[in-house]
């Protein structure tokens, strides 16, 4: 599935300075139901890998911290 | 996350913590891609110009991934950064001269030397650093923000150095505008150190484009992570905040530190240069970019390397036993034992500015 500019060797940018991008094909793309990079796997350039450390970036839940006033009220 | 206790004048302020990933920083994002994208087409050494977040990234990844990587420093890097960079054993080049030409000389040099350069706006790494702000987007369409959120954030608000993540942020939002995901998409604002700020200085001037700093122009800051006087991907962060209807701003280190401390208070430690979305969401709000009641994500990029911006207050206290071997302690009265109220602000880092604790009153105090 890796979908890289032919003249990625060649350079990251282009002629007129700006830095390249990858084109994404965001029709059809729905939320995923997590988080995490590879989670996103259908607007990247390259496949998730099987293992290793670059399989684990991204991800974390949503949450919301107590407020102080809450914080206060437990701890007396 | 959400953090009521941060809220500015009304405007609920989201943390994305990217402390979090492997490393401490969104940089993982990017790196996953690139290392991703090496194995995929057989390239068996990628490499970075970095001196910091990016720099420890991308050798972890490649070192999980069982690749060569080349990570090029400025000589006179500071020890402790090294050390975190060699850690995970890549080729360290220190480098004497102008380390901004760096960025280019690595895109020219690395196809002939086998070397897949992974920098900060390279394509793949824009890539994966989007991921950054299509999370936050899908946490708020899930209904992971809090029941009060809308179904996208007002506005998120993020640090820009190189401009890779911020062009990474305006990427994301126009496809999962494009992906009919979105249909009010945020306003993207962008901070810089005010030390440092060639981006906030040219959406200031009104300019199209951004112009390097020269040395005159550069001072120190806390938020050094973020001190990029030549952003190679400026021009496109101003584009992106424009587009948006946000803005970029610039913070000084004193409200950089303020933010730091009251993030901590909350519980949540970074690096100085994530702080700088807190300390311009509270210049953006006091100027009236930014409403109360509105919903905004502040990207808290990383954790950073411990130390440095932050002055440390550490008491030392000797036992009063005279040597004698203690006994065991007995109970405390229950009136001394009972827990008091915690102190929402780490007393080692900010006690030595009164006016912090003069800003809010904490109940139970």
């Amino acid at each position: 599935m890796l979908r890289l500019r032919p003249d990625r060797r060649g350079g990251q940018r282009c002629d007129c300075g700006e830095p390249l991008w990858f084109d994404a094909d965001a029709a059809g793309v729905d939320w995923p139901a997590r988080d995490g990079v590879w989670a996103f796997a259908d607007l990247l350039p390259v496949a998730r890998p099987a293992d290793g450390l670059a399989a684990a970036a991204g991800g974390r839940r949503w949450c919301e911290l107590p407020t102080s006033t809450s914080t206060a009220r437990e701890s007396t | 996350m959400r953090t009521p206790d941060l809220d500015v004048d009304g405007a609920r302020v989201h943390v994305k913590v990217e402390g979090t990933n492997p490393t401490g920083s969104f940089k993982d994002r990017g790196s996953a891609v690139g290392v991703a994208a090496a194995l995929a087409a057989g390239t068996d050494a990628v490499g970075t110009v970095s001196h910091g977040n990016m720099a420890a990234s991308m050798a972890a990844h490649a070192a999980g991934a069982d690749l060569d990587c080349v990570v090029l420093v400025p000589a006179d890097i500071p020890t402790a950064r090294l050390e975190r960079i060699a850690t995970y054993g890549p080729r360290i080049l220190r480098v004497d001269g102008d380390y901004g030409r760096l960025y280019h000389d690595a895109l020219a040099l690395g196809p002939a030397a086998g070397v897949e350069f992974v920098n900060s706006d390279s394509p793949l790494r824009v890539a994966g650093q989007k991921t950054t702000t299509l999370e936050l987007l899908r946490a708020f369409a899930a209904g992971e923000a809090g029941a009060d959120a809308p179904a996208a954030p007002d506005a998120v608000v993020m640090p820009v150095s190189s401009g890779g993540h911020a062009s990474a942020a305006w990427k994301a939002v126009r496809e999962a505008t494009a992906a009919g995901l979105l249909d009010d998409p945020p306003r993207l604002y962008f901070v810089q150190a005010a030390a440092c700020a060639p981006v906030a200085r040219a959406y200031a001037r009104g300019d199209d484009a951004v112009t390097r700093l020269d040395a005159d122009a550069v001072g120190e800051t806390v938020a050094y992570s973020i001190a990029n006087p030549d952003p190679p991907s400026g021009t496109r962060a101003l584009a992106a905040a424009r587009d948006t209807g946000g803005a970029v701003v610039a913070v000084d280190d004193a409200a950089i530190r303020d933010a730091q401390c009251d993030l901590a208070g909350a519980g949540l430690r970074v690096e100085a240069a994530s702080a700088t979305p807190l300390a311009a969401l509270r210049r953006l709000r006091a100027e009236g970019a930014v409403d109360a009641g509105e919903h905004v994500a502040c990207v808290a990029t990383g954790v950073g390397y411990g130390g440095g911006s932050m002055s440390v207050d550490a008491e030392t206290v000797t036992r009063g036993n005279s040597g004698r071997r203690s006994a065991p302690s007995e109970p405390r009265p229950r009136a001394t034992a009972r827990r008091r109220p915690r102190s929402r602000r780490p007393a080692r880092a900010c006690r030595s500015r009164p006016e912090l604790s003069r800003r809010r009153s904490w109940p139970g105090r």
